[in-house]
């Protein structure tokens, strides 16, 4: 009988909180000489030993970094969906004015019926000229080649080569809530 | 446990000497690890009884007090820099404060493991580390540059309070024997600064020369200037004339130079694509320029940086630099090129100089246009191929080379010219091209700011200056193109030589010009002008077909040219036809 990865996932996250509690355990009884310190230090000492593990057990419970508040959604059509959840490392081309994250925001990437499918890290972020993106470039984001993006700038956006667009670069930061 | 972090926090100030590019910061906190390694040291020996004399007391007061002045000390550095008048001033009282402080002799019940007490010199210690702390809490809610750094100072600056004198009052209050020694909070503090340190790097640049001499700018010291265009080119221009004046020039930029200039004291810095950008830069700055009175700094990619580190962060940067700009008579240049319509009303503002420059690449089109009309989109066109780059990228350093060829190209058409005054016209709107480009590639962005733009200055065509094809032909064409006749083949008895077949040709297809141009023909081909052979005759064909296309090419409106083409083809064909007779 096949176990599901599910089932795999949750066993192996049990044993970890079980390792953690046994090790929360065995500082309790190695370190009873720390209750001496005191008072105050115990309670600031002790809180935030205490918040570490909680954090560590939290971590291990929903199975990914915590990345702080997400900066903001973009929205994907179901096709570009599919490749951004397909690709390591995802781009994704606008036009200056449009909202863009900064370099180590986290974003939410939803679909057209606004449920999220994905986190998104920006790992880096430039401007560029329309004449000076690259087809690699192009291509991560989504378009067919060089030409069609251009084409895209030029027919949808109104840019001249002379336009600029942002360019953010992207790795996933876990799956969508 | 002590000579446990004695060991850790020499080698986190190893660790911050070999990573950190911070002069100042580097150094204060390299002295603040040996305070608390010196202090952690002689309490050791103290209470091992290898260091028995009551003087080594006294030394441990003195280096605990240093430890702890060293502290705000490097908050403020951090924070502020070592140039900038608050730190300094507050680093400097808390200094003064010290030997007052130690002077005081402590009370009988002074210890070394309890140094925290309510005495002058025990006020003093908490007094700085309660200074640091509330400097790095306004920072980390102030400052949207320094902000993230800010909570690693705080997480520094309590861990020693919490292990100073709040763990001090504590035994104190409920009488718990002395478990430990205030001490053992630096490693930990130790840790967390050298985080903000190494996040805080200087980006790597060095000065190829670091002689001092004199020089005078043409930009105005203490000012920040805006230079506003669409490409970065004129602020490579503007870098290069600072350079070679011998001003000190940090150039800031996310793409590395293409070629970075080896002479003159320009140093490149490349701003690597993290979040971090804005605050790598200004520390990169800080530490460059704060101590090159005078020099001046252009961030070429102010738009990469918003790109990297927010609008907010990049906002400090330019308000930090400004300051830096009037405190030490620094010039600061930003390009904002590729910056958005909001981020540039908001960099207005600070009321910069606000210099809107036009794209070289256009100015120099304007001024060909307007000499050589519409032979100019083509020759510029074949120009910048030859030289691998595009129009976008055509910068003022490609302007000799567009001169000469310029001269090259069009001095080969005026030698094919047969009348000599237009050729002398031709020469001379060639030198008029030469001219305008080189007194356009002179001049400085703050005369081409003022407004005064070739493409504006000039007009789009000048009939009465302009020497073009189509006033040549249209002045010597025998009579207008639809008028002529198609040429005829002549009767193969009406011209007795060669030579006169060939130059009634020439006058029936080209007009009075034709006989010059058939002697210039003859001339390339080493022929003597009155005799000639039939292979001479098929090889003048050939000679014809490729110089006489090159002038029909120049001309500038298409009647003519296509009508000088039909001639040229004309003309070979007859001349190859005579050519071939038997």
């Amino acid at each position: 009988m096949r176990i599901s990865k599910r089932f795999v996932r949750e066993i192996v996250r049990s044993g970890l909180l079980v390792v953690l509690s046994l090790l929360l355990v065995l500082g309790f009884y190695l370190h009873s000489n720390f209750y001496s310190l005191g008072f105050a230090p115990l309670i600031l000492g002790g809180t935030v030993l205490t918040f570490l593990v909680i954090s560590a057990g939290r971590v291990i419970v929903s199975g990914r970094m915590p990345r702080g508040k997400p900066a903001g959604d973009l929205t994907f059509r179901q096709e570009e969906a599919q490749r951004l959840v397909a690709t390591q490392n995802a781009a994704f081309i606008a036009p200056l004015e449009s909202n863009v994250p900064c370099a180590g925001e986290t974003i939410r990437a939803e679909d057209e019926s606004g449920v999220e499918f994905a986190r998104l890290l920006a790992v880096d972020c430039q401007r560029k000229f329309v004449s000076d993106v690259t087809s690699d470039e192009a291509w991560r984001a989504g378009f067919s080649s060089l030409g069609a993006f251009r084409a895209v700038a030029r027919e949808e956006w109104g840019l001249d080569p002379d336009g600029t667009v942002s360019v953010v670069e992207f790795r996933h930061a876990g799956a969508g809530s | 446990m002590i000579a446990a972090g004695i060991v850790i926090d020499a080698w986190l100030a190893a660790l911050v000497v070999v990573h950190s590019r911070h002069r100042t910061l580097r150094l204060v906190y390299v002295a603040l690890s040996a305070a608390f390694v010196a202090s952690g040291g002689i309490l050791v020996g103290i209470e091992s009884g290898v260091l028995s004399h009551p003087a080594w007391l006294d030394a441990l007061r003195g280096a605990y007090a240093i430890a702890h002045v060293l502290v705000p000390a490097f908050v403020f550095a951090f924070a502020y820099g070592k140039d900038l008048p608050r730190g300094r001033s507050a680093t400097i009282a808390l200094g003064l404060l010290l030997p007052i402080a130690a002077a005081v002799p402590p009370g009988a019940s002074w210890t070394a493991r309890l140094g925290y007490q309510l005495n002058p010199y025990g006020l003093y210690l908490v007094a700085c580390l309660v200074i640091a702390f509330l400097t790095a809490i306004i920072l980390w809610l102030r400052s949207p540059l320094l902000g993230a750094e800010g909570f690693w100072l705080i997480a520094g600056t309590f861990a020693l309070l919490d292990t100073g004198p709040l763990f001090a009052y504590q035994l104190g209050f409920t009488g718990f024997p002395d478990p430990g020694l205030s001490s053992l909070g630096s490693p930990v503090a130790l840790g967390v600064f050298a985080v903000a340190l190494l996040h805080a790097n200087p980006l790597p640049t060095a000065f190829p020369s670091r002689r001092k001499r004199a020089w005078i700018t043409s930009i105005a010291r203490g000012r920040i200037f805006v230079l506003d265009e669409r490409r970065p080119k004129y602020v490579e221009q503007l870098v290069r004339r600072e350079a070679e004046s011998g001003r000190p020039v940090l150039v800031l930029e996310r793409d590395r130079p293409a070629s970075p200039p080896g002479t003159g004291r320009v140093a490149h810095a490349r701003i690597e694509g993290a979040a971090r950008a804005a605050l790598r830069t200004w520390m990169t700055i800080r530490e460059n320029l704060a101590r090159k009175d005078g020099g001046a700094v252009v961030v070429k990619d102010l738009a990469a940086i918003a790109a990297l580190s927010g609008w907010s962060r990049t906002v400090e940067l330019v308000r930090q630099i400004e300051w830096s700009c009037n405190r030490f008579r620094m010039t600061a240049v930003f390009c904002a090129s590729r910056l958005k319509a909001s981020e540039r009303n908001d960099l207005r503002r600070s009321q910069p100089d606000w210099w809107v420059l036009p794209d070289p690449s256009d100015e120099v089109a304007a001024i060909l246009s307007h000499f050589l009309g519409s032979a100019a989109d083509p020759l510029l066109d074949e120009f910048v191929a030859s030289h691998g780059v595009s129009r976008h990228t055509l910068t003022l350093t490609h302007i000799p080379a567009l001169g000469a060829f310029l001269q090259r190209k069009l001095g080969d058409m005026a030698s094919t010219v047969a009348d000599p005054q237009g050729a002398e016209r031709l020469k001379g709107e060639l030198t008029n091209v030469l001219h305008s480009l080189e007194l356009f590639g002179g001049r400085a962005a703050a005369e081409i700011a003022t407004g005064r733009w070739p493409s504006r200055a000039l007009p789009k065509r000048s009939a009465t200056q302009l020497v073009t094809a189509r006033d040549y032909w249209q002045a010597n064409a025998p009579e207008p193109p639809t008028a002529i006749p198609a040429p005829a083949a002549r009767p193969a008895s009406a011209p007795a030589s060669l030579y006169d077949r060939a130059r009634s040709l020439f006058v029936e297809h080209l007009g009075p010009a034709g006989e010059s141009l058939l002697k210039i023909e003859l001339s390339t081909l080493d022929g003597s002008p009155r005799v000639l052979s039939r292979s001479d005759v098929a090889r003048l064909s050939d000679r014809a077909a490729v110089d006489l296309g090159i002038i029909a090419d120049a001309i500038d409106l298409d009647g003519p040219r296509e009508w000088l083409r039909e001639r040229v083809q004309s003309l070979c064909r007859t001349l190859q036809v005579v050519g071939g007779e038997p």
